[in-house]
């Protein structure tokens, strides 16, 4: 059973490898699963027969992917054991499963973990590169020691953080449902997710101000720190009226092209 | 000797296999592959710089449900080869690469979504095959589906890098007005404070998902004729 939930664990990072946009996840899916129904099935016809009903639609957040897949071995594991024959609920379940677990996914990974590691890490790779110089008025992380120091706290730190999180519920996830079977959602509501992101976000815009008051510290010119804290604000209006990243980009670099040209600041 | 643009192109394939092939362990996020890209090209202070700024500003896109987003990968790694293609990069120099490389996050996510409709016919192909080889056709695959997507990502590097050093050179290469070399300078210290907006509004927001499935700005599947209903 270990090796199987082992193969099931390696194989579920391959779920997005075969993504379409006719059934998106589904080869994934039904890939990941082969070492669980393998064992849930005594008959190879039976195995075939579950693996092929497998390849339907399917979709979720991929963090939360072994889960599913826990669940329909566990369910698929009981109806092979009563000899009841075919399980009509399964598909109805992944689906809801999938469906759920993508949302939440969708939250609390997407839009609340991922950047709290990146910030995290950014603030401080941020901090280690301006204590490594301390000259004010600099971009320090142009220099290479800094920068070194720098890049090895945005790789190591952000992916060591971030990947904690996520291969744990990968593989306390599998490991539960496999053990649990759709009982597993109890386990998922007891970590309290939604309210650990409100939490973090909260930590996240903490840190994000320490970033903003280290950042801006360097700069002593009272013309600079205004035009930053123009920055910053009018970025926060346009944002929240949905302009893409890529307008912002180039609003900032005309801006500060034409500042120049205009004669009206140069730090 | 193989030229630096092919080599560069393999490595970029191998990076971006992270979102499409195995993981995601977030490799291919900017503040991550920059770096690390940065260091193999020798410069690794360039891939820092060019990774920050990335990574702050795009922090919202990512890919949500069936859309595909602008391909931040693409633009950092783009922007680090072509900044370090001159000996002595300048500030102005790095931000004139980011300014030719954002077009291309357009460009990769059009590649990724045609890319992906050729994963429809793979998966179709190997749906026909009968019950007794199935597991077998789903292995080779899944094989064959890592093979693609790194082939065709180390080939739209390879041209990208190829096409867009031949317009670099003359950029980087020809006088430019003080006035655009500081302001470029001044966009350098700009940008990350731009940046921390983004994050910022991230933050304040009660449903970040509703942010980050924003349809504006994700590349959605068409509905051609005979798709079910």
């Amino acid at each position: 059973m270990t090796v199987a939930m082992l193969m099931v664990f390696f194989r579920s990072f391959f779920l997005q490898t075969l993504w379409n946009f006719e059934r998106l996840q589904n080869m994934g899916f039904a890939f990941s699963i082969t070492p669980l129904l393998k064992q849930a099935y005594d008959s190879r016809e039976s195995f075939r027969r579950a693996l092929r009903k497998q390849t339907g639609y399917f979709n979720t957040h991929p963090y939360f992917a072994p889960i599913v897949m826990g669940v329909v071995y566990a369910k698929a594991k009981t109806s092979a054991d009563s000899q009841k024959g075919e399980d009509t609920t399964l598909q109805v379940l992944k689906d809801s499963m999938g469906g759920a677990f993508g949302a939440i996914g969708d939250h609390v990974i997407w839009g609340t973990w991922r950047p709290f590691c990146a910030i995290l890490a950014l603030a401080i790779g941020l901090l280690v590169a301006y204590s490594a110089t301390p000259d004010t008025n600099r971009i320090t992380m142009f220099d290479t020691p800094a920068a070194r120091s720098c890049a090895q706290w945005w790789i190591v730190g952000f992916l060591a953080i971030f990947n904690s999180v996520h291969l744990w519920l990968r593989g306390r996830g599998l490991q539960k449902a496999i053990k649990e079977g759709p009982s597993v959602v109890q386990w998922v509501q007891s970590l309290h997710l939604q309210m650990w992101a409100a939490q973090i976000r909260r930590v996240g815009m903490l840190l994000l101000a320490v970033m903003v008051l280290v950042y801006f510290s360097r700069w002593t010119s009272s013309d600079m720190l205004l035009w930053m804290v123009a920055v910053l604000l009018g970025t926060v209006i346009l944002k929240r009226w949905a302009v893409s990243g890529s307008v912002i980009f180039y609003t900032v670099c005309a801006a500060s092209v034409a500042m120049t040209f205009l004669g009206i600041h140069w730090p | 000797m193989i030229p630096r643009f092919i080599v560069s192109a393999l490595w970029a394939g191998v990076i971006a296999l992270d979102f499409t092939g195995f993981g995601p362990f977030m490799v291919s996020q900017p503040m991550v592959c920059g770096p690390i890209f940065g260091w193999l090209l020798g410069r690794i202070s360039v891939g820092v710089i060019l990774g920050g700024i990335v990574q702050l500003i795009w922090m919202d896109v990512t890919p949500v449900g069936v859309g595909i987003p602008f391909d931040t990968t693409a633009v950092t790694l783009l922007a680090v080869y072509w900044a370090t293609l001159t000996p002595h990069e300048s500030l102005s120099q790095i931000i004139l690469a980011l300014l030719i490389a954002v077009p291309f996050g357009y460009l990769f996510r059009a590649m990724d979504f045609y890319a992906r409709r050729l994963n429809t016919l793979i998966v179709r192909r190997i749906e026909r095959v009968s019950d007794d080889h199935l597991p077998a056709a789903m292995n080779v695959g899944i094989i064959g589906g890592l093979a693609w997507s790194w082939a065709r990502y180390a080939v739209f590097y390879a041209f990208s890098m190829w096409a867009g050093e031949r317009l670099w050179t003359r950029l980087a290469y020809s006088p430019r007005m003080t006035w655009i070399d500081q302001g470029l300078t001044m966009a350098v210290i700009l940008l990350p404070v731009a940046g921390m907006g983004v994050a910022l509004e991230l933050f304040l927001l009660e449903d970040p998902e509703g942010r980050l499935t924003s349809l504006r700005h994700l590349r959605l599947p068409g509905r051609r004729r005979g798709d079910a209903q």
